[in-house]
């Protein structure tokens, strides 16, 4: 039972009692009202819409940079065709080319987001890359991520394994962050359940539920799971940055990478520096001026970087 | 207002999606005739912008066809309309603050999820509304006010719509209005 609607839908919500005195739900039914759009959008006309659609729908895929079922377009036909041509010649060669993994990446300011053959959907963070086995899906369903990227995965029975260098992360049908750096990985889960489990002779693993987050260096250990804010989770995805307890060095690396600018400390130990806080990464420029006021520095612009002192 | 297409039967649906699946056609045109109408009211609330919307609307579905194979009949069709078009949207105006920096042009109006409509009539209730749900809300949250107070549909027809409990929307819906609360104390 919902105590809003079940008044709401009583004589007081139906305004046949004087107000009852319950003022939240009062101004909660003023809202409930104005927020009914009463003059939708003028919408376009659905059939002729459909005409335009099926005109892009008969254009070959090409066109577009989008991820195909086989995700294909990795050679243009051309080069493909020599390609073959030596595999042929070193026949070895060719069993291990077909196994070489796809490789997607995301450059520096940009964010993009795949749909792979199982329906899951992966956006990567910018300076990220996946590399997405040729037999993914048929057998199993593991990828490798360096960088950053959240995953909405759609689950089919078959595990879904993410691998990073220092832990992997294992889940059935959910939605979670991973962050790649510096010999580090972070896992937040933002729907579902998810394995984290170190890689290496440290081989433990937690698990992490919905509002959880972990994290595991290199030949270490996964931290035991901390709650966190899910509403703006993962940061990046909703033009914030958020830390915890994450050294300055690893901040600034993260705005070089989203904005695709060049930022230098000029004392190292302020790199080390450890911050928590969710901020607001609009740009770049309040961004910083937000750090530098909680570390006591100054943002100087030089040509083409941004000196921290 | 309510041109609701008609009382959604999920079989009826997954039997579509399966045809869509096997690439017909004519299934498609269904589905994309089915939900053009709410989809398109649901982005334009995001963007506020007419021509963007359709592109947007429209790059959702060919993604869709193109990535027919990987429809699951057992998820609600609508959660994975609103998550590509979410996306959609958001890439575009990602690529466009990009572009932006470099072309160091500044003051184009952001994201702003405002509602012009409303401001022009004056009604700063309704523009801090807007702009809550599409700036605070989560993304679950929002999908589900918007399918309330933009589509109309009551909370039973949400929750058989997304396959969730009656109560979960209630919650949702529920939370939604405290935020609302909290943060257009100002207008109330």
């Amino acid at each position: 039972m919902n105590a809003f609607f079940d008044w709401l839908s009583s004589n007081h919500g139906k305004g046949e009692i004087p107000p009852s005195g319950n003022r939240e739900f009062e101004e909660m039914k003023t809202l409930w009202d104005a927020s009914r759009e009463t003059r939708p959008a003028e919408i376009p006309d659905a059939e002729i819409g459909w005409l335009r659609l099926k005109r892009e729908m008969a254009k070959p895929e090409a066109a577009k940079r989008r991820v195909s079922s086989r995700m294909s377009g990795w050679f243009a036909p051309r080069p493909r065709l020599a390609f073959a041509g030596i595999c042929a010649l070193i026949l070895a060669g060719v069993w291990i080319m077909r196994t070489l993994p796809d490789t997607f990446k995301a450059g520096r300011g940009e964010i993009r987001t795949l749909v792979l053959p199982d329906g899951s959907e992966i956006t990567l963070n910018s300076g990220s890359h996946l590399s997405v086995p040729k037999d993914f899906n048929t057998t199993s369903r593991v990828l490798s991520l360096k960088g950053e990227a959240f995953f909405q995965v759609v689950s089919n029975g078959l595990p879904f394994q993410v691998k990073t260098d220092a832990a992997s992360v294992l889940v059935v049908g959910t939605q979670f962050n991973v962050f790649a750096r510096n010999g580090r990985a972070e896992v937040e889960v933002t729907e579902g359940i998810v394995n984290f489990r170190s890689l290496g002779e440290q081989d433990s693993s937690v698990i992490l539920t919905k509002g959880q987050r972990s994290r595991c260096e290199e030949h270490g250990f996964p931290e035991s799971p901390r709650s966190f804010e899910t509403r703006f989770a993962p940061g990046w995805m909703h033009h914030r940055l958020i830390a915890d307890r994450t050294p300055v060095r690893d901040i600034l690396d993260e705005i070089e990478r989203r904005f695709d600018v060049r930022i230098e400390c000029a004392d190292q130990a302020t790199g080390a520096i450890p911050l928590s806080g969710s901020f607001e990464s609009e740009n770049p420029d309040d961004l910083l001026k937000v750090i530098c006021l909680l570390i006591e520095k100054e943002a100087v612009y030089a040509k083409r970087k941004i000196i921290i002192q | 207002m309510n041109r609701m297409p008609s009382p959604f039967s999920s079989e009826d649906e997954q039997e579509i999606i399966r045809l869509v699946r096997q690439s017909d056609e004519e299934a498609f045109h269904q589905l994309y005739l089915r939900y053009h109408d709410s989809l398109y009211r649901i982005i334009h609330y995001r963007c506020g912008d007419p021509s963007l919307s359709e592109d947007v609307l429209q790059d959702t579905f060919l993604k869709i066809w193109r990535n027919r194979e990987s429809l699951d009949p057992h998820r609600s069709f609508w959660g994975y309309l609103n998550t590509i078009s979410r996306n959609l949207l958001y890439d575009h105006f990602k690529h466009q603050k990009v572009r932006r920096r470099h072309e160091e042009t500044a003051d184009t109006p952001e994201i702003s999820g405002s509602n012009p409509e409303a401001a022009a009539a004056g009604n700063l209730l309704r523009e801090a509304i807007h702009r809550v749900v599409n700036e605070s809300l989560a993304e679950r949250c929002r999908m589900i006010f918007l399918l309330s107070r933009v589509e109309g549909y009551s909370n039973q027809e949400i929750a058989d719509r997304l396959g969730i409990s009656k109560k979960t929307v209630e919650n949702q819906l529920t939370h939604a209005l405290k935020i609302l609360r909290k943060k257009c104390s100002k207008y109330l």
